[in-house]
């Protein structure tokens, strides 16, 4: 891979090298653990979405139908995520459920995430952790080094992570534009499962509408964008859980707040490599 | 990994489960422990591992895939140990994609000065050197337990690798650039 084969054989003998096996009592400690850990059984059920996006006014005012929605999810899902008690007894659900009774993420505990240098907050379950991005970022930047974590980045031990951040627009660039230009950078949907516009969802963020992109394929993520004010703000979230379609993301989104006269635009750059090196929110 | 085991716990079944924590925690905890370079956070990041599998175990659409999906978790876990312990470093080093390293055909690679440069990456490159090196993953097997796109599995690889081999020779590194994230 590193076309040095010297390197790649030092690598590899030298990543071979340490315990092959867990310590003894690994295990037992962690089903200790769970043995107090209720689980409900096998989700049934994900929030409806209305799929097939494409810009017309009718589309964006039932975008608003959609944030509805958006908040409105099963008891059960992301339970534990949503609720750092864990999940719900299974007294509590339908044993054989083909239409659980949805309620809404319990968001009054949450907290506020702000970003200065991007220009939003939103609000977060406490169990999740922000890392807050002091670097720029544009979209160029973006199509070069999709590679380095971009943005505010937020970790939760439940294993859903946040990616944020902003990148001022582009003239001539939309919105289905720039999630083209990401896709075209390789840095949100892969080769391999495409994600076509038939399946992007409406959705409004901070009352502008917005695109909801859902990988249902291999691997769990979603993205959450949207322009305002001369900006394109990028909600990306990764998860552990088979599928990206979560409550608990789609009320985080729902409670951001945009402010794009906020943030601070990248300084111009003084050649042909060059890339802004430090700046604090 | 029987396929029937792995539908018991999913229907809640600890036994069953702790069974396939059996048969997959060797293997979890050497990746653990590569990728955080730490037997006790390694055990942590397991343990962890463990718990989030049950918890959202529920969520796995394909028993076949429970290996992959497990490994996920794994690496989100260690993720999170890095982050927790302040073991992962504050600073992002970032290689222009214009830079070339220096070849030099007469260095002899070392393993400490592996590891040293290894402690230096972020997790998510260590990760990815892990599942790659250690695995032996292929590109596409990586980016579904990473839950990345494929292409951006491939360019992480890259950068991890350039990342690596630049801060085992940091004298010939000029043009590494720092970016203070703290």
């Amino acid at each position: 891979m590193s076309d040095d084969p010297r390197f790649d054989r030092a690598a590899r003998e030298w990543v071979d090298v340490g315990p092959a096996l867990a310590p003894a009592g690994a295990v037992a400690a962690a089903m200790a653990k769970i043995a107090s850990i209720e689980r409900p059984r096998r989700r049934g059920w994900r929030p409806g979405v209305r799929p097939v996006w494409r810009g017309s006014l009718a589309g964006w005012l039932g975008a608003a139908a959609g944030l509805i929605a958006a908040v409105v999810v099963l008891s059960a899902q992301f339970g534990g995520i949503a609720s750092p008690g864990g999940s719900s007894s299974p007294g509590s659900l339908p044993t054989a459920a083909p239409t659980p009774v949805p309620t809404a993420v319990d968001t009054t505990r949450w907290i506020t995430f702000t970003s200065n240098l991007y220009g939003y907050s939103f609000r977060v379950p406490p169990t999740f952790q922000g890392s807050p991005s002091g670097d720029f970022w544009t979209l160029e930047k973006y199509r070069n080094q999709y590679d380095a974590n971009h943005g505010d980045d937020i970790l939760t031990d439940e294993g859903v992570r946040l990616f944020v951040w902003s990148i001022a627009s582009e003239e001539g660039l939309d919105l289905p534009g720039y999630v083209d230009a990401l896709i075209d950078a390789g840095g949100a949907v892969g080769a391999v499962c495409p994600q076509p516009r038939e399946d992007w969802t409406e959705i409004a963020i901070d009352d502008t509408a917005g695109l909801m992109i859902n990988n249902t394929c291999n691997s769990p993520w979603a993205m959450a964008v949207t322009e305002a004010g001369g900006r394109f703000y990028t909600f990306r979230v990764e998860s552990i859980v088979d599928y990206p379609d979560n409550p608990v993301f789609r009320a985080i989104v729902a409670s951001v707040d945009l402010r794009p006269e906020d943030a601070v635009d990248p300084p111009a750059p003084t050649g042909s490599a060059a890339l802004p090196t430090s700046s604090s929110p | 990994v029987d396929r029937r085991l792995v539908e018991r716990a999913i229907e809640g079944d600890r036994d069953a489960f702790a069974s396939l924590a059996l048969l997959v925690s060797d293997s979890l905890y050497a990746v653990a422990y590569r990728i955080l370079r730490d037997p006790g956070l390694a055990e942590d990041a397991l343990q962890n591992t463990l718990v989030m599998a049950w918890r959202h175990l529920d969520g796995l659409r394909d028993p076949d895939r429970f290996e992959a999906w497990i490994r996920r978790v794994l690496v989100h876990a260690s993720y999170a140990e890095a982050r927790r312990r302040g073991r992962e470093t504050a600073t992002v080093r970032r290689i222009s994609m214009t830079d070339e390293l220096v070849d030099d055909g007469a260095a002899v690679i070392d393993r400490d000065e592996i590891e040293r440069a290894f402690r230096r990456l972020s997790a998510e490159h260590r990760a990815i050197f892990v599942l790659h090196y250690y695995l032996g993953l292929p590109l596409v097997d990586i980016a579904s337990t990473l839950g990345i796109p494929d292409g951006t599995a491939r360019s992480r690889l890259h950068y991890a690798i350039r990342a690596l081999r630049a801060l085992m020779q940091p004298d010939r590194m000029a043009t590494l650039e720092e970016v203070n994230l703290a």
